[in-house]
């Protein structure tokens, strides 16, 4: 029957316009963001932040990996209350990288069951399924073994600026296939600038690692120097932040020898301001007045959140730990490098801005990584089969 | 050094050695204690030793001065 009359008239220019509105916009897909341990969910949680910032109708899925798993339940609580949206075992994962009803596929960690598929020609020059797009773990001292799981991903954003050509010199030739590469990660976004209410905070926080410093003596320096900076100011409260508790994460890539915790039994009494806590990063971000790390991430985390940083490398059998020279290699130039005495005496260095640039990227990373996202799926060649 | 005895035939065998539970506890106290923190040359050399007693005696200064 045709459309003659004035309602079947309007009828069919309202079905043409729909059809039009739906050929332009394709049905929306979700990204999914992968995560396994507390380092992977920290880094999906900000990504999904930064691409609803990016674009607020974006479908972001928390899926969580269970074959390599390191989660405890107070951690997956704490970090992702309202839970997984999906879960995933190796085979699951696998299924999902042909899934042609997801649109991305973003992780911080190429995870072995991804290997065989990204390695596979076939797979990876196929069409209708899912962009893998790869971001490094975090601050990455030996990136090399990184850039080479990382080579046969659709496309990897990397951080700071010079990891790009780094990356491009060892890859090469030796990925075949339609890649992009960025610059960027959601852990290193620049800082808008210092927090409003910064000249009233009074928290000082040490945020611990797993691996640095690595002795007992060196450890056992770092809680007197904290026990030594929370004497000296007895108005301030001076917290330890766990980045795990002892009985937590023994299946983490990074295996912690000696416990703070365990550590301040042995030290006999403390100033009653030296606190330890295990609260996420985030909630200490917002009371911190300043922070103090020795070769951790964190040092980023305060430098994205504006606040003053001192990385210090000078503790006791620093030259035992191997991620000091890396630490150091790195942040050289940042301004944020503090003496044994300037970290007693709490002052930090100024920033540099200049090596803030080359370091943490421009806050439109959520759109960038959807427009790699887009001309992925626009690209020439794709293996189109059924 | 020890990375490359550990994937030698001799280290794997001495390895293997250090299981058996009768006879392997002599190489696996050894192997401990060669591993051991204490034992580590890199905490003989001066520079390494000056570097400790530097942070020491900054530390300690601070805290003699807050008494």
């Amino acid at each position: 029957m045709n459309a003659t009359g004035p309602r079947q008239k309007s009828l069919a220019l309202v079905r043409s316009r729909r059809r039009a509105e739906q050929g332009r916009t394709p049905a929306r897909r979700p990204i999914v963001i992968l995560f396994s341990d507390d380092s992977t969910l920290i880094f999906a949680r900000r990504m999904r932040e930064v691409l609803q910032a990016a674009e607020p109708d974006c479908l972001v899925e928390m899926a969580w990996f269970t074959d390599e798993s390191a989660l405890s339940y107070r951690q997956i609580t704490q970090l992702l209350p309202q839970g997984p949206d999906r879960v995933l075992g190796g085979k699951q994962l696998v299924s999902l990288m042909r899934d042609p009803s997801v649109s991305a596929i973003f992780t911080s960690r190429v995870y072995r069951a991804m290997q065989r598929p990204l390695n596979s020609p076939v797979a990876r020059w196929s069409g209708n399924r899912p962009c893998i797009l790869s971001f490094l773990g975090g601050l990455d001292f030996f990136p090399a073994q990184g850039f080479a799981r990382r080579r046969n991903c659709d496309a990897v954003y990397l951080f700071p600026r010079a990891a790009i050509d780094a990356y491009r010199e060892q890859v090469g030739q030796s990925t075949q296939g339609w890649q992009e590469t960025g610059f960027g990660h959601p852990s290193v976004i620049r800082p808008a600038g210092p927090p409003a209410d910064l000249a009233e905070r009074r928290d000082i926080y040490f945020f611990t690692q797993a691996l640095s410093p690595s002795t007992l003596r060196g450890r056992l320096h770092m809680l007197r120097v904290m026990a030594a900076i929370a004497r000296a100011n007895p108005e301030r409260r001076v917290f330890i932040k766990l980045r795990h508790l002892p009985s937590e994460n023994r299946r983490h890539l990074h295996l912690e020898k000696h416990d703070y915790p365990g550590l301040m039994e042995r030290l006999g009494p403390l100033p009653s301001n030296l606190l330890l806590t295990d609260i996420t990063m985030e909630e200490a971000l917002e009371t911190a007045a300043l922070g103090i790390t020795c070769t951790s991430t964190a040092a980023m985390d305060l430098l994205r959140a504006g606040l003053p940083a001192m990385v210090y490398l000078d503790f006791v059998d620093a030259y035992r730990d191997p991620l000091v020279p890396p630490m150091r290699k790195m942040f050289q130039g940042s301004g944020i490098i503090t003496s044994t005495e300037d970290l007693l005496h709490l002052k930090p260095g100024a920033l540099n801005p200049q090596w803030l640039e080359d370091m943490f990227c421009p806050d439109d990373l959520g759109a960038r990584v959807l427009k790699t996202v887009d001309r992925f799926h626009a690209r020439d060649f794709q293996i189109r089969r059924g | 050094m020890i990375g490359k005895l550990k994937n030698s035939r001799t280290g794997k065998r001495l390895y293997r050695f250090s299981r058996r539970p009768a006879v392997g506890w002599p190489i696996r106290s050894l192997a401990r204690f060669l591993q051991s923190e204490h034992f580590q040359p890199s905490h003989f050399y001066p520079a390494n030793r000056a570097h400790n007693r530097r942070v020491s005696e900054q530390l300690e200064r601070f805290e003699a001065a807050l008494k």
